[in-house]
């Protein structure tokens, strides 16, 4: 039964954690307001700064390393007229 | 205004400013210990870049890292941010209080005539005279102190890629007086008697101060003469890439066996640590087996970027770029898309932000349209594992690996088939007049082996991100999907027949069966669609439940012997041309403000994959490798 419960505790967490990391930054960003102004009242109000900066960190391929200019290879552009 | 941060303690604000490839990002990463890319070329930062950097003296920076620029008056995007920071026309974007206008001090006839405009603002600079060491090398002299004078700005000359390189520049920093805030300035584009006075201005400046070596003894022209001859050049250009794909299987075979073994090993020893029951199949079938059969890889990643970045930091891609723009113009793209399409090899993302350097609507989106025909990494894992199991490891002509052959023809395939599109799209969308291509030739040098190196750290760091994280989270839910629900009771097939993924596979398959897909590749192909490798882990995840323990590293051997030679091509001409990334269609909708083009790419691509992969499929049977 513990067993159980854990497998479905890691399954839940993946799936949460695929659809956090393939949803747009904008609709993360849109969501994670969303849930500041829900909890501006509450204990849970401390956590949104770092519930905002999670959401605003690109993913998508590379891990957004093109929108971060930290892939090595990512911004390679030609600065040419 | 002084920033603000956090702990109290005020922070002032000054922005990098410079012409392209005059060693900003260098002196940006040694100021704030950061790691932003650096390339021997033009046009890396297309955004600004923020860090922070702290003086000898205690003083705090907040440093802004801003687009390259030969003037303010812009003419692309990525110039506009950087007219746009300095000018205080961004919105949330306060005035830097000071300006350190960079340039390269081996080529300050070209860099000056920014430095001019910058300084007629009236906002503090200070300017800095980064690549010094190579002026002095090359016997370049500049009289600091009578330079500094003319323009009536602190110059300090600076060297961006060695460790106390910045401490001038932070010494001069720390000697300004600050305004608490500076007003958003006025700017008007210059007039032609004001850049004429401009050039007149530099030629004086440049007769006082700089003393260049009456004889050019630099090897460039010499090295330049055969890299960008007509045939010459084209034939070296072959030659590297070709070099680059032998050792992609050449040089990896040894760190992947040493991986290999530690999978192998990890997966044994929780196998024996375990009971058998779910938590075992998640650990065993699901994480390892996945994650496994995409790690191998991480060796021949590495090997093509250690590639990439060390031509790069030669200075060979932009000659590369001109050698092809001829060419390039006849087939309907601008000379600028050979950088942004270039890019795509790592990425296709970073390759379709690029594009904003083209100014032309339909030049740009063109490049955007056929940037994923560029073989990007996430492929490589794919056309290794298909490569490794299907392709002998035999010498040709006793000189060339035949998979590493093999490698090359299939990003060769995709460069043909974009190149097809492109004709295709100047026949139907059409473009604006060919604009040849003009961009300053970076002078060639060594590459340097610490941005080598940290180009790499972050290559293995950006690939192990992925494997820890969407790639792990998607392999549970692969593996979650394949387990239930369990077979009913008295059930004879195997169990994966009977489970979610199973039966989607099978519900699928007939849409894939005239390219000779099975249904485990149907599987593989839907997570394939968040990050391309998610496919082969799939497949280890999918072969692992069905053939029990240790697919990790056995997965090449095992496909080899339940798939057709027929369906492996065909596989390797779907991955060519499909759009299996869904972050890339996001991002092309992003920056063509528009759902319509995302959904054309989609559409052409899924249609060009489906066709490349029934001709390669039908065909291949029709040869007897059925």
């Amino acid at each position: 039964m513990l067993e159980e419960l854990l497998i479905g505790l890691i399954v839940v967490t993946a799936a949460l954690y695929s659809l956090w990391y393939l949803t747009p930054v904008s609709e993360r960003l849109r969501l994670a307001q969303a849930i500041a102004k829900r909890c501006s009242q509450t204990r849970a109000s401390a956590l949104t700064p770092a519930l905002q900066r999670a959401a605003a960190q690109p993913t998508g391929a590379c891990a957004g390393c093109g929108a971060r200019g930290k892939c090595p290879v990512g911004q390679s552009l030609g600065k040419a007229s | 205004m002084t920033a603000a941060t956090l702990d109290g303690v005020a922070e002032r604000r000054i922005a990098l400013l410079g012409n392209p490839n005059c060693g900003k990002t260098a002196l940006f990463n040694l100021l704030t210990g950061s790691r932003q890319k650096v390339a021997n070329y033009a046009g890396v930062t297309v955004e600004r870049k923020e860090g922070a950097a702290t003086s000898p003296a205690g003083t705090r920076y907040r440093v802004l890292d801003l687009p390259g620029a030969y003037s303010l008056n812009a003419d692309s995007a990525d110039e506009a941010v950087t007219r746009d920071v300095i000018l205080g026309r961004l919105d949330g974007e306060p005035l830097p209080q000071v300006l350190v206008c960079v340039t390269d001090a081996t080529n300050l006839r070209l860099n000056l005539r920014l430095v001019l405009e910058v300084k007629r603002l009236g906002l503090p600079m200070v300017l800095a005279l980064n690549m010094s060491d190579l002026a002095k090398r090359r016997g370049i002299e500049i009289d600091v102190a009578r330079l500094s004078e003319l323009l009536g700005v602190p110059v300090v000359p600076t060297v961006g890629i060695h460790r106390q390189g910045a401490d001038p520049l932070l010494a001069a920093l720390d000697a300004l007086s600050y305004k608490p805030s500076v007003p958003a300035l006025e700017w008007q584009p210059p007039t032609l008697a004001e850049i004429t006075e401009t050039h007149r201005q530099v030629r004086e400046i440049l007769l006082q101060t700089v003393r260049e070596p009456a004889v050019d003894t630099r090897w460039d022209e010499r090295i330049d003469a055969v890299v960008m001859h007509p045939i010459a050049g084209l034939a070296i250009l072959a030659s590297v890439l070709f070099l680059m794909f032998q050792a992609v299987f050449a040089w990896a075979e040894l760190p992947m066996t040493a991986i290999e073994t530690a999978v192998s090993w990890l997966g044994q020893t929780v196998s024996q640590a375990l009971p058998d029951g779910l938590l075992r199949s998640l650990l065993v079938d699901g994480v390892i087996a996945g994650i496994g059969s995409v790690l191998i890889f991480l060796p021949q990643i590495v090997i093509l970027f250690a590639f990439i970045l060390a031509l790069e930091d030669s200075g060979y891609l932009p000659r590369a770029a001109f050698l092809l723009d001829r060419f390039m113009g006849k087939v309907g793209l601008s000379g600028r898309s050979f950088i942004p399409l270039l890019s795509s090899f790592a990425c296709a993302i970073p390759g379709i932000m690029a594009t904003r350097v083209i100014s032309n609507w339909r030049d740009r989106l063109s490049t955007i349209l056929i940037a994923p025909l560029m073989t990007c990494s996430a492929r490589l894992p794919v056309y290794a594992l298909l490569i490794g199991a299907f392709v002998p490891k035999q010498q040709v002509a006793g000189l060339f690996n035949l998979q590493g052959l093999v490698l090359f023809v299939l990003y060769l395939a995709g460069i043909v088939g974009a190149v097809l599109v492109a004709f295709v799209l100047k026949r139907t969308v059409g473009r604006g007049m060919h604009h040849p291509l003009m961009m300053e030739l970076p002078t060639w040098r060594l590459p340097n082996l610490r941005n080598l190196l940290l180009g790499l750290l972050e290559r293995v760091k950006i690939f192990l991100h992925r494997v820890g994280g969407i790639i792990l989270a998607l392999m549970i839910i692969v593996w979650a999907l394949s387990t239930f629900p369990a077979p009913p009771p008295g059930a004879t097939g195997a169990a994966i027949d009977y489970s979610f993924a199973g039966m989607l596979g099978h519900f699928i398959q007939p849409l894939f069966a005239p390219i000779g897909f099975g249904w485990e590749i149907c599987i593989a192909l839907i997570p394939g669609m968040a990050a391309r490798e998610v496919a082969v882990a799939a497949l280890g995840t999918v072969y692992s439940l069905q053939a029990g323990d240790d697919v990790a590293t056995q997965l090449a051997p095992l496909i080899a012997n339940q798939w057709s030679l027929a369906t492996a091509l065909s596989l390797l001409a779907w991955y060519v041309y499909a759009p299996q990334c869904l972050s890339t269609l996001a991002v092309v909708k992003r920056e063509t403000q528009s759902w319509r083009y995302p959904l054309l790419m989609a559409g052409y691509l899924f249609a060009m994959a489906y066709l490349a992969s029934f001709l390669t499929y039908q065909i291949a049977l029709r040869m007897g490798a059925g």
